[in-house]
């Protein structure tokens, strides 16, 4: 420790003062003849102790006070040594990118790479003189300052920045920093970047030779490569093992560094371990690990996966992910071709694949009755009405069934022979995503052939990658195919200028055979053909059951979401709003929310969340909204890492930075001189790193101490 | 020189003597000025022995009852019915030499005034007044008598003292109650500065002895307020030792130990009977006699009533 002011730390002979003074007033006590000393020796034996050990304290305080305000005027400071930089004497403008990625964030001396380069770029400033300007980049917090004589100034900026946890682009930046040189005029222009020449940084695609100034690269990267592992995006998927419902979290692995590794993980959801594993990882290498977890009622939890070795850095030693899943559905399924005998009934086969006591792990409670019992029931017992292959005979009920969704509920109106499309069109037109037209019989050749040529579902449409939630289970084979069920008979809909709805499955001729539209608070879920094997075979097919479990669960928002959401760390993302939204309130991984207003865009409300700047869950909230906003009833929710190829720290060889930059004017420093840049000498400079402000903070601390003291002195 | 010496300090002490006299019979004149004249002179007699006729006494005096039984001549004894005998216990220790003389009276002097005063009223109405000092621990005694020359004996005992030496008030109040034989008012003046306990022992057992007890506490402002504020050493006056003390420190526990004791001995002094009275130095002594003397008249006037 080094001092400014050394001739201040002479004060610090005045610690002796509390204690002659005190010494002093001992002795010029003079002696004074008291009667009743009794009481006072009584006194004093009393509350000599404590008395004693308060005295003491005050005169260490009072003693420490004087050596800390000679010590905070003498303004220690500590050396740093940083390679020295010749950046040259003539004038020149400067443009000091630096690096803020996340690895730059890995541990070194001083805290981390990102501190030790602040320190370069101090060092760098201070050699300027006050004819010279500058300028700061901070490529992924993309701030740049404009050109500034004011060394102090940047000095600040310098020290307030702070690291990110994104990918750079460095050549995107240093293109910019050309631009900024050109505009300033300057005759010396030169560019100096403190990084650690992280090779993902450097594979933007640009290349700068035709810059007339200098580059230097201060690279603080180590050479021998450092050890370093990383987890990408955890991908989740369901499982069903065994008859159980579950999900099937994949993590994938990477080692990045020339040793081979054990990797132990651990798999945490909400606040317990689940799960731990373990993976061998060649030299370079990535390997996949795979973690199932068995679905419970009302699981709804932020989950990660960890890597538990030590390693060069800490950050990407982690993978976010949300599972959100739902309790028990109550399902009301009005039955319009009713009949005693069950399995002549329109809703025998729903009723089979959603009651649990056939299929014990159903989540779905359904109970059956028919058009004219539909008035008995009670709806607000229920989170899902179906309506199968119903006449809707009785108004009354249908506004029944229309207040039931505009509160929230979910309906899935599915078609058959009892349904009249022009009834339907009139009383439910506001329901239907589409108006009915009339039923369609695929024919085999030209129109009026006699043989039916049954028709599939578009699988391409299953396998687009915006796919519907519904369609989620269908990731999987051991889900079935919807595609391979044959339609011999549905409704055709209404094409409409502006739609009403969304088509979640459509038949090989472009039919929407599986609408779904949001009407108030609720959805309405259309199914085109009936849902016994009158007009289709779907229902004796594997599909069937996790198609309409999955619609159910859509219409009751009781969906289990697993990991379709997922983003790297500075992507821009946008949400589509549904209709009667007017923007989304976002919480961050951090806590913190902010409001997203929406831009217009081909008829649709799209909000965009411009950068996610740290990973974790981010919950989203479309508004209006229900209050309060909690984590279960968020709209949408997002995993966000970091992107992996940040955590590989191999550079890019001094070659290739060759090949991108003008050789001519490329100077690059290791930070231990290692390769001094050409015609400049590598020499050690140091920068002051002040503590008079500790000091100052103790003194405020300590003079409160003394305050203290008196005041509980004084109240005995 | 040595008859110098000691014509000199003859003249000192006659001047002493004087001077107490004086202000003694200024403050009980004082004192009777605010009692209204209330002197009490007792007429009835109680008889209280036979001496031998002698020349010069008073013929109708003569037992003429007993000359018939003896034939000889026999003169009665009367004593008045109200004369009391009053003991002014007087504390003559080291701690009544304060304050300092550059502070104005000190405790024993203005101790010594109240004294005086009460003796010449006492005498004053008739009674007999006898004096005790307690003086380097030992006990100067002067038998209660009557009489305007009793008096100035009682006036020279007081002047003649010094305070000195440790106060050993209990053991010698103890002495108190084995010399007065009979029923006695005692009035003792101190600052009560010595050990608790042993004062309240004596005290009762004076008061056992069927004698009536009057406390005078003379304490000076410097002890009732601890007005101090530098550090400085603190020395007993009766060889208790010394101690450095900040007294703002200090005060409120010293304030706190000095009230309990008074608050003490004003219920030792219920307790047994007794009247007490603290006699602040710098307080007008004729004033807190006056007050004293007609409190003590109404609540005996009660009594009696």
């Amino acid at each position: 420790m080094s001092f400014a002011s050394p001739i201040f730390l002479l004060g610090l002979f005045g610690v002796l003062i509390p204690l002659i003074i005190h010494l002093w007033k001992m002795r010029r006590a003079k002696t004074v003849r008291f009667a009743a000393i009794r009481y006072l020796l009584e006194s004093e034996q009393v509350t000599r102790r404590r008395r004693k050990f308060w005295e003491y304290l005050l005169l260490l305080v009072r003693m420490l006070i004087i050596a800390g305000l000679s010590l905070a005027l003498a303004k220690p400071y500590r050396m740093e040594s940083v390679p020295a930089l010749s950046l040259g004497n003539e004038q020149k403008s400067l443009v000091i990118i630096i690096d803020d990625s996340l690895s730059m964030q890995r541990k070194a001396a001083g805290g981390s790479l990102f501190e030790q380069g602040k320190n370069v770029a101090i060092s760098a400033l201070n050699q300027l003189t006050d004819l010279d300007q500058a300028a700061l980049i901070f490529p992924c917090a993309g701030e740049e300052s404009e050109f500034s004589k004011d060394r102090e100034l940047n000095k600040r900026r310098v020290r307030a920045a702070q690291p990110s946890f994104q990918r750079a682009r460095m050549l995107s930046w240093l293109g910019r920093a050309e631009e900024m040189l050109a505009r300033s005029g300057a005759k010396s222009k030169k560019i100096l970047v403190i990084t650690d020449l992280q090779n993902a940084s450097f594979s933007d695609g640009l290349n700068l030779s035709a810059f007339d100034g200098e580059i230097y690269f201060y690279d603080l990267g180590k050479e021998n490569g450092e050890k370093n592992l990383a987890l990408g995006a955890a991908e989740l998927s369901r499982e069903s093992i065994s008859g159980e419902e579950s999900v099937k979290v994949l993590a994938r692995v990477y080692n990045f560094s020339d040793e081979s590794a054990q990797v132990r993980l651990n798999l945490e959801l909400g606040d317990q371990v689940l799960s731990r594993g373990s993976a061998e990882l060649g030299r370079f290498g990535s390997a996949e690990k795979t973690f199932v977890i068995n679905l419970r009622e009302n699981m709804s939890a932020e989950g990660k996966i960890e890597i538990e070795n030590q390693d060069a850095l800490d950050l990407d030693n982690q993978s976010w992910f949300h599972l959100r899943g739902g309790g028990r559905v109550r399902a009301l399924v009005v039955d319009g071709d009713w009949s005693t005998e069950l399995s002549s009934r329109q809703s025998y086969f729903l009723e089979r694949a959603l009651n649990p006591r056939l299929y014990a792990l159903s989540r779905i409670d359904p109970e059956v009755v028919s058009e004219n019992g539909m008035a008995q029931a009670d709806f607000n017992n229920y989170q899902v009405i179906v309506l199968a292959d119903c006449y809707l005979s009785d108004k009354a009920q249908v506004e029944r069934i229309r207040s039931f969704v505009n509160a929230g509920g979910g309906l899935l109106i599915t078609l058959g022979a009892k349904v009249d499309a022009d009834r339907y069109n009139k009383l439910l037109a506001d329901l239907l995503p589409r108006e009915i037209r009339e039923v369609k019989v695929p024919f085999a050749g030209a129109e009026g052939a006699k043989e039916i040529q049954p028709m599939h579902i578009d699988s391409g449409f299953i396998g687009l990658p915006e796919r519907h939630p519904i369609l989620r289970p269908f990731n999987s084979a051991n889900s079935g195919d919807p595609a391979a069920a044959s339609f011999y008979k549905y409704f055709l809909l209404y094409q409409e200028l502006v739609p009403k709805g969304q088509a979640v499955l459509k038949l090989a001729d472009g039919s929407p055979i599986l609408m779904e539209k949001n009407y108030g608070q609720g959805d309405v879920v259309l199914f085109a053909s009936s849902i016994n094997r009158d007009w289709n075979d779907l229902c004796i097919h594997p599909a069937f059951l996790p198609l309409f479990h999955q619609t159910i669960f859509y219409l009751a928002r009781s969906l289990y979401e697993i990991g379709a959401k997922g983003a790297t760390v500075g992507e821009q993302i946008e949400l589509t709003l549904p209709a009667g939204k007017s923007g989304a309130l976002a919480r961050t991984s951090r806590g913190t929310e902010m409001n997203l207003n929406p831009d217009k865009q081909a008829g649709k409300s799209v909000v965009r969340i411009n950068r996610l700047l740290e990973p974790g869950i981010y919950y989203f909230w479309y508004l209006p909204g229900p209050l309060p906003r909690t984590k279960e009833n968020a709209d949408f929710i997002l995993a966000v890492n970091p992107d992996p190829q940040e955590s590989d720290f191999r550079k890019i060889s001094a070659s290739d930075l060759k090949k991108l930059a003008p050789a001519s004017a490329l100077f690059i420093q290791t930070e231990r001189g290692e390769k001094p840049a050409p015609g400049s000498q590598a020499k050690t400079s140091f920068i002051k790193k002040p503590y008079h402000p500790s000091f100052l903070l103790l003194l405020i601390i300590l003079a409160g101490l003394e305050i203290l003291i008196l005041v509980r002195s004084g109240r005995e | 020189m040595a008859l110098w010496q000691r014509k000199s300090e003859a003249l000192e002490l006659i001047s002493r003597v004087r001077n107490l006299e004086f202000k003694a019979r200024e403050v009980a004149e004082g004192t009777l000025i605010g009692l209204h004249r209330s002197r009490h002179r007792g007429s009835s007699v109680e008889f209280s022995e036979l001496k031998p006729y002698s020349s010069g006494d008073e013929i109708r005096l003569i037992d003429w009852k007993l000359f018939g039984k003896t034939d000889r001549y026999f003169i009665k004894q009367f004593e008045d019915e109200t004369r009391i005998q009053t003991y002014l216990v007087l504390d003559a220790s080291g701690s009544m030499d304060y304050p300092e003389p550059s502070q104005g009276l000190n405790k024993f002097e203005y101790s010594r005034v109240v004294a005086g005063a009460l003796a010449y009223l006492l005498l004053g109405q008739g009674d007999a007044a006898g004096a005790a000092l307690i003086n380097k621990g030992e006990f100067n005694w002067l038998p209660a008598r009557s009489g305007e020359r009793h008096f100035l004996e009682l006036v020279e005992l007081l002047a003649k003292c010094e305070p000195a030496g440790t106060t050993r008030l209990g053991p010698l109040l103890f002495e108190l109650a084995k010399r007065i034989k009979k029923r006695s008012l005692i009035i003792i003046i101190s600052d009560f500065l010595d050990p608790e306990s042993e004062i309240e022992t004596n005290l009762k057992m004076l008061r056992h002895h069927k004698n009536e007890l009057v406390l005078f506490q003379t304490l000076s402002p410097q002890e009732l307020e601890f007005p101090f504020n530098d550090m400085s050493w603190f020395e007993g006056l009766e060889d208790e030792g010394k101690v450095l003390i900040e007294p703002g420190q200090l005060r409120k526990k010293y304030l706190k130990l000095l009230n309990g004791w008074q608050e003490k001995l004003k219920r030792i002094a219920a307790e047994l009977g007794a009247d007490y009275e603290l006699f602040r130095i710098d307080r007008n002594p004729s004033n807190l006699l006056c007050a004293y003397l007609l409190f003590r008249s109404q609540t005996q006037r009660r009594r009696a009533g």
